[in-house]
């Protein structure tokens, strides 16, 4: 009996996804479940062997999806080295593969596989998690919906007594995170090309990504106003905001005109 | 000669590629059509949605896929089509095309255009899900056919038999990719003119052209290269059999600027209306 359809399919895919040899992953476990190895399914052509003809298959594999992640991860793979990134990668797609019908989301597990040991040649660990926790904000922020933002204006209409009422809601554009080492710092400098060997130094950062006229944005801020403007946007009060951190009304003034400036509210409403 | 459709013969296109945007937006440079990838415009509202939007308001658009798997043997992904479904609707699609070929089985995509054995089975099987996409998306699907860089054993047909069979039981359009008729025409070692003979010309709507790497033992679909004579011979003879249909350069790899890719483009049109001894 020939194989079935999905007989086929699951043999291709064991002999694609497995790191050894054709040779070998045509007596895996998992190729030979679905047809034994004296069955081999493909034909030879004139000039490769059955076996070099799926090789084919399987080098493009590896190749695409390092690519796909190289494309999320650009600071990662420029500082692990290009070397040690392919390596990093193939170890990552083998535990984390595409379930999806986008690579756009193949890296997602990426700072969880770093931060649970996923690779263990990695330098530098806690330092190589948080950078790609931060890239990764960054291609959720690139992707996110577009909708309209509060500009200056809208904000100035609401009276200062109303203030303490007010709630402010974040564009969908937007992620902030708390992090261990300076990376944003770090991406600035490599990006620069300036000394970033300090960065790699313990001290914790507080970063807002966003995306304003289309472009991807990474707004470092200081320890409260992270704190005020989660607070913020989770859903609380401007007041039972500012109830939470120890601050001056001129510095939440301050900071709420450039969080404004940056187009990071789409709504403002005031509880009555 | 017309397609049974009525799907207009678009003209000289390329595929929209990241690299051109800023060209395109700030040029607007006279071109008949783009060909976008589905995948790269269904899950974004960034600045990808705001390019494709744009130019959708200027030139006229396809969107081909490369995640439909047709041929897959797990179940349909209905999420996908609902947003390939909004964003034919959103960039008004002249039509929705993707390949005769599957991308993952047991819920791993492996994000390539990998080969079905051409069996009785397939063919069952791909007639009901074309015809079950179809339904969803309330319009033809066109199949492309792909480069394959393998043969399965127990195929029991031949892939231009087996996809003009697909096409007319399922009532599907083609997309006539001449370099992967030439590409898998070497790599297997059939007559390239045979196949494209086969095919139901009154179902072909679009043709794809594109350069490939020949590494000697087999050729390569890389979209890398200008295309090469034998394979604009090909397209002539294509052209010959269906007639005037929309015809699209694709450039993936190594892409040249706007104009080279372009002008490669509209070398089709040369193509077209020479005489066997026409030289690019």
């Amino acid at each position: 009996m020939p194989p079935s359809l999905t007989q086929t399919e699951r043999w291709m895919k064991a002999m694609v996804l497995h790191t050894g040899t054709a040779a070998e992953a045509v007596k895996s476990r998992q190729a030979t479940r679905e047809i034994p190895a004296s069955g081999m399914p493909v034909t030879p052509s004139k000039t490769l062997t059955a076996l070099e003809r799926v090789d084919v298959y399987r080098e493009m594999y590896w190749l695409r999806l390092r690519e796909a992640l190289a494309i999320d991860y650009p600071e990662l793979q420029r500082f692990v080295g290009n070397d040690q990134f392919d390596q990093l990668c193939d170890a990552y797609v083998l535990k984390y593969p595409s379930r999806s019908y986008t690579l756009n989301r193949l890296g997602d597990h990426m700072p969880k596989f770093l931060a649970e040991n996923g690779f263990e040649l990695l330098k530098r660990r806690p330092f190589v998690t948080d950078l790609a926790r931060l890239e990764l904000m960054m291609t959720e922020v690139f992707d996110e919906e577009e909708v309209p933002v509060l500009d200056e204006q809208q904000v100035a209409r609401v009276p200062v007594e109303a203030w303490e009422g007010m709630k402010l809601r974040a564009i969908p554009a937007l992620r902030c995170g708390e992090f261990r080492y300076p990376v944003s710092g770090w991406v600035s400098a490599v990006r620069d090309e300036q000394p970033a060997s300090a960065f790699l130094k313990r001290k914790d950062g507080w970063v807002m990504v966003c995306r304003r006229n289309h472009a991807v944005y990474r707004l470092e801020m200081t320890r409260t106003a992270f704190r005020l403007f989660t607070a913020l946007t989770s859903g609380l009060t401007l007041g039972d905001a500012v109830s939470t951190v120890r601050v001056s009304p001129a510095t939440v003034r301050g900071w709420l005109q450039g969080w404004v400036a940056n187009r990071v509210f789409r709504a403002i409403s005031l509880q009555k | 000669m017309m397609n049974r459709w009525g799907y207009p013969d678009l003209g000289f296109g390329i595929g929209l590629r990241t690299v051109h945007f800023p060209h395109i937006l700030e040029k607007h440079p006279k071109i008949d059509w783009f060909e976008i990838l589905s995948e790269n415009f269904m899950d974004t509202g960034g600045h990808p949605a705001y390019v494709v939007d744009q130019i959708a308001e200027r030139y006229p658009l396809v969107c081909h896929g490369v995640s439909l798997s047709i041929g897959s043997t797990d179940p349909l992904d209905l999420q996908y089509l609902k947003k390939l479904k909004a964003l034919a609707k959103r960039v008004r699609s002249h039509w929705v095309s993707d390949h005769l070929c599957w991308t993952g089985v047991s819920g791993i995509n492996m994000h390539d255009l990998l080969p079905m054995p051409y069996t009785d089975e397939s063919l069952v099987h791909t007639i009901k899900r074309v015809k079950q996409v179809q339904e969803i998306l309330e319009r033809p699907i066109v199949l492309e056919n792909p480069s394959t860089y393998l043969e399965f054993a127990h195929s029991d047909w031949t892939e231009w038999d087996f996809l003009a069979t697909l096409a007319e039981e399922a009532d599907c359009g083609l997309l006539l990719d001449v370099n992967n008729v030439y590409v898998s025409a070497f790599n297997h070692g059939f007559d390239s003119k045979q196949y494209i003979d086969r095919m139901p010309t009154d179902r072909v709507v679009q043709n794809h052209l594109a350069g490939h790497l020949n590494k000697g033992t087999h050729i390569i679909d890389t979209h890398s290269d200008h295309v090469i004579r034998e394979v604009w011979e090909l397209y002539r003879y294509a052209y010959q059999r269906t007639g005037a249909v929309a015809t699209l350069l694709e450039w993936d790899q190594d892409i040249p600027e706007f104009a080279v890719v372009h002008a490669e483009a509209l070398k089709a049109r040369k193509w077209r209306e020479s005489r066997a001894s026409y030289a690019a």
